[in-house]
C-alpha cells in the first residue's frame, strides 16, 4: 500500500498535475478503494476547519507583512546601510549581500522576494567593484535561502501545524541556527577570498560615524523584526497576533514613507492572497490525505517499517537526510514540505529525536533544495535577474554553500542545543 | 469566450480585493485586541475568531484568481522535457484534475452548508456567531473556483482546437521564472523584462 501511494504520488507530481490535485486525488482513491468508511465525508468539516484555524491566519498576514514592506521602498536603503557595516571585510559587498539577506529575511518568508530584491540591487557592484562574479551570485542565491530557516518563517508555520509541534517553540529555535548559517556564509567567503584574493573585489570601508547615521536606513526592518519575533519572543503574542501587528507596524512604516496608496495596497494584496490561496489549497489537500492515510493506518505502518529495518537511529536519519537531498534536486520546497513531513516526522520522533529540532534541520534541508541543481529556484531567480551570463556561473558560484550548508547540518547533528537552547531557556 | 475570460479575470479579482479588505480589518482587529489586553488588561474577545473567518472567506474567494494567474504549484521537472504537444497535454489534464478535486470539495462543503441552514448552526463560542453569514461566503469561493476551472478548461481546449498552442499555454501552462520574480519582487528587474511581451511565451522561459 505504502508503495502505491508513493508511486502514485511521484507519478502525478511528475506528471505536473497542480499539487493541490495530486494530493486531493490521491487521498479520494486510497479512501475509495481502501477504506470501508466514506472518509470523504469528513471533506467538508475539513475544509472548514483547518481554513478558519487561527494559527494559518499569520500565513497571509506575514505574506501581506513582506509584500507591504516591498513596496514600501526600504531596500535600497537597508543594503547601503548594511554596506557600511559589513563590506570592509575580505569579500567586501558579498558579506552584504549575506547581511541584507538575512535581515530581510526576518522579516519576509519569501526565498524568491528575497534573492530576487536583494539580488537587483546588488549586482550592478559585480563589475563596478571587481568581484569574482560566481562566488557573487552565489551569496545572493545562498542568502535568499536563509528565509525558510530565520523566523518569521511560514515553512515553521506549515511544519508546526502538519505535526503538532508548537510554532513559537520553532521561531525560538531557528533564531540561532539562523544566526549561525548567516556567519557560516560569511565565514566561507572569507576564507575563499583570503586563499583567492582576486575574487575579493574593492571593500568598502566606513567610519563609525557614518556607520551610526547608517542605522537609521536599519531601522524600519529591524524594528518590525523587533515587533513580530520580540513580542513571540517575550510571549506577549502568539504567532498570528504578532504577526498582525507587523501588518499594522509595516503599514504606518509605509505611510511614513509616503508609499501607502491604495494601488499600493491594492498590489500588495493581489500577491498576498494568489500565494495565500496557493498554499491553502495545497495544505486543505495534504490535511485531508494525512486524514486518510493516519485512518488507515498507513502512517503508523510506514513508521513501524522503518523502525524495524534495524538500523541505528542515526543511520536512519542520514537515510532520511540522503532522502531529503536527492528530493530536492526535482522538487520544489514547498510541496517537498508539505508531502513529507507527516510521514517522515513520526518517524524521527520514534527514533528518540525532537520535533522541534527536525524542524529546523528540516529547513536547512529546504535551503539546500532552493540551491541544488536542476531545480533550485534560487539559482533560476538570480540567472532570471542577470543581464547576461550562462547559468553555470550561478551553479557554480552556489557550490561552496551548498557545502555550508552541510557544515550547519553537521552543527546541528553533533549540537542539538544550538536548536533547543533557546526553546528550552524560555519554556523549560 | 475571450469576453467571458476578461469579465471573469476582472470579478475574480474584486474577489480578491474583497478578501484583502477583510484580511488588513482582521490585522487591525487583531493589533486592537492585542494591544488592550496588554496595555489595559482587558479582552475583546472574539478576535481570534473572526479573523479565522476573514482568513477562510477571503482565502475561497482567492481561489479562482490565483487560478487566473496559474499560480497553483505544479513540479515542471519534467514538464521542461516534454515536448509541446505533451506540456499542452499535462496544462489540460491537470486543470481538469483541478477541477475534479474542486467539484467533489464543494460539494462535499455543500453538506457541512446545507446543515448550518437546517440546523441554524452558530459557533460554540461566547460570540455564537450565526455560521450561515461566513459558509455562504466560503461555498460561493469554491462555487466560483469550480466555475473559474471549468470555464479555463473550455477556453484552453477551443484554442488547442484551433491550433493556439501559445494561447492555451497562457491560460492554462506553468508560469515561465521571469514572471514569478516579477510577481513576487515588484522592484526587481528581470532580464528579460523588456522584450517579454513582444516574444510568444510558451511557458518555458528559462
Amino acid at each position: 500500500m505504502i508503495g502505491y501511494v508513493f508511486v502514485g504520488l511521484l507519478f502525478l507530481i511528475g506528471l505536473s498535475i497542480p499539487v493541490a490535485a495530486a494530493l486531493g486525488w490521491l487521498g479520494l482513491l486510497i479512501q475509495y478503494f481502501a477504506s470501508a468508511m466514506p472518509l470523504h465525508r469528513a471533506l467538508g468539516d475539513m475544509l472548514w476547519q483547518t481554513g478558519t484555524d487561527f494559527l494559518l491566519v499569520a500565513i497571509p498576514m506575514f505574506v501581506l507583512l513582506g509584500e507591504i514592506l516591498l513596496r514600501a521602498g526600504i531596500t535600497e536603503r537597508m543594503y547601503n546601510g548594511i554596506v557600511k557595516w559589513l563590506a570592509w571585510l575580505p569579500g567586501g559587498l558579498m558579506h552584504s549581500n549575506i547581511g541584507s539577506s538575512a535581515l530581510f529575511a526576518a522579516t519576509s518568508g519569501s526565498s524568491v522576494a528575497t534573492a530576487a530584491t536583494i539580488g537587483t540591487v546588488a549586482l550592478p557592484q559585480i563589475e563596478k567593484r571587481g568581484y569574482n562574479e560566481p562566488l557573487f551570485l552565489g551569496t545572493i542565491a545562498a542568502g535568499g535561502t536563509l528565509g525558510i530557516l530565520i523566523p518569521p518563517s511560514i515553512n515553521l508555520i506549515l511544519f508546526g501545524l502538519l505535526t503538532d509541534t508548537s510554532v513559537s517553540e520553532l521561531y525560538l529555535a531557528g533564531f540561532l541556527p539562523g544566526l549561525v548559517l548567516s556567519l557560516i556564509f560569511m565565514v566561507t567567503v572569507v576564507i575563499a577570498c583570503v586563499l583567492r584574493p582576486s575574487w575579493g573585489g574593492e571593500r568598502v570601508t566606513a567610519t563609525w560615524h557614518e556607520r551610526f547615521v547608517a542605522l537609521i536606513d536599519l531601522l524600519p526592518p529591524i524594528g518590525i523584526f523587533l515587533v513580530v519575533v520580540g513580542s513571540i519572543y517575550a510571549g506577549l503574542a502568539t504567532p498570528t497576533e504578532a504577526a498582525s501587528l507587523g501588518v499594522v507596524a509595516a503599514m504606518v512604516l509605509a505611510a511614513a514613507n509616503g508609499s501607502l496608496t491604495i494601488a499600493m495596497l491594492r498590489a500588495a494584496v493581489e500577491g498576498t492572497m494568489r500565494t495565500t490561496a496557493m498554499i491553502m489549497l495545497i495544505i486543505l489537500a495534504a490535511v485531508f490525505l494525512n486524514f486518510v492515510l493516519s485512518t488507515l493506518g498507513i502512517t503508523q505502518a510506514l513508521t513501524q517499517g522503518i523502525v524495524e529495518l534495524g538500523l541505528t537511529p542515526f543511520q536512519t536519519l542520514l537515510m532520511i537526510i540522503a532522502f531529503y537531498l536527492v528530493l530536492g534536486c526535482f522538487m520544489e520546497t514547498l510541496s517537498m514540505l508539505l508531502t513529507t513531513a507527516t510521514l517522515v516526522t513520526p518517524i524521527v520522533v520514534a527514533l528518540g529525536y525532537d520535533p522541534v529540532w527536525f524542524g529546523i534541520l528540516l529547513m536547512v534541508l529546504l535551503e539546500l533544495a532552493l540551491i541544488t541543481p536542476p531545480v533550485g529556484i534560487n539559482l533560476y531567480v538570480v540567472q532570471g535577474i542577470r543581464p547576461k551570463g550562462s547559468m553555470n556561473d550561478v551553479m557554480i558560484g552556489a557550490v561552496p554553500f551548498v557545502f555550508s550548508m552541510f557544515v550547519m547540518l553537521a552543527l546541528l547533528i553533533a549540537f542539538p542545543s544550538l536548536a533547543l537552547w533557546l526553546p528550552k531557556l524560555v519554556y523549560g | 469566450m475571450s469576453r467571458l475570460l476578461a469579465t471573469m479575470r476582472q470579478f475574480s479579482r474584486v474577489l480578491t480585493w474583497f478578501g484583502g479588505v477583510l484580511l488588513i480589518g482582521s490585522a487591525f482587529l487583531v493589533t486592537i485586541d492585542v494591544l488592550c489586553r496588554k496595555l489595559l488588561n482587558v479582552s475583546l474577545g472574539g478576535a481570534d475568531e473572526l479573523s479565522g473567518y476573514a482568513f477562510c472567506m477571503a482565502t475561497a474567494l482567492a481561489l479562482s484568481y490565483a487560478l487566473f494567474e496559474r499560480a497553483h504549484i505544479r513540479v515542471d521537472f519534467l514538464y521542461r522535457m516534454f515536448p509541446s504537444g505533451v506540456r499542452r497535454f499535462a496544462d489540460l489534464l491537470g486543470l481538469i484534475m483541478l477541477l475534479g478535486f474542486a467539484v467533489i470539495a464543494t460539494w462535499m462543503a455543500w453538506f457541512l452548508l446545507s446543515d448550518t441552514m437546517t440546523y441554524g448552526s452558530r459557533s460554540i463560542t461566547p460570540l455564537r456567531t450565526p455560521l450561515i453569514y461566513p459558509q455562504a461566503v466560503w461555498f460561493f469561493g469554491w462555487v466560483f473556483f469550480c466555475f473559474t476551472a471549468a470555464v479555463l478548461i473550455c477556453a484552453t481546449a477551443l484554442r488547442l482546437v484551433a491550433g493556439d498552442g501559445a494561447g492555451a499555454s497562457e491560460l492554462a501552462g506553468i508560469k515561465s521564472l521571469d514572471e514569478q520574480i516579477e510577481d513576487e519582487a515588484p522592484d526587481a528587474k528581470t532580464a528579460h523584462s523588456e522584450t517579454r511581451d513582444s516574444t510568444t511565451n510558451d511557458g518555458d522561459g528559462r
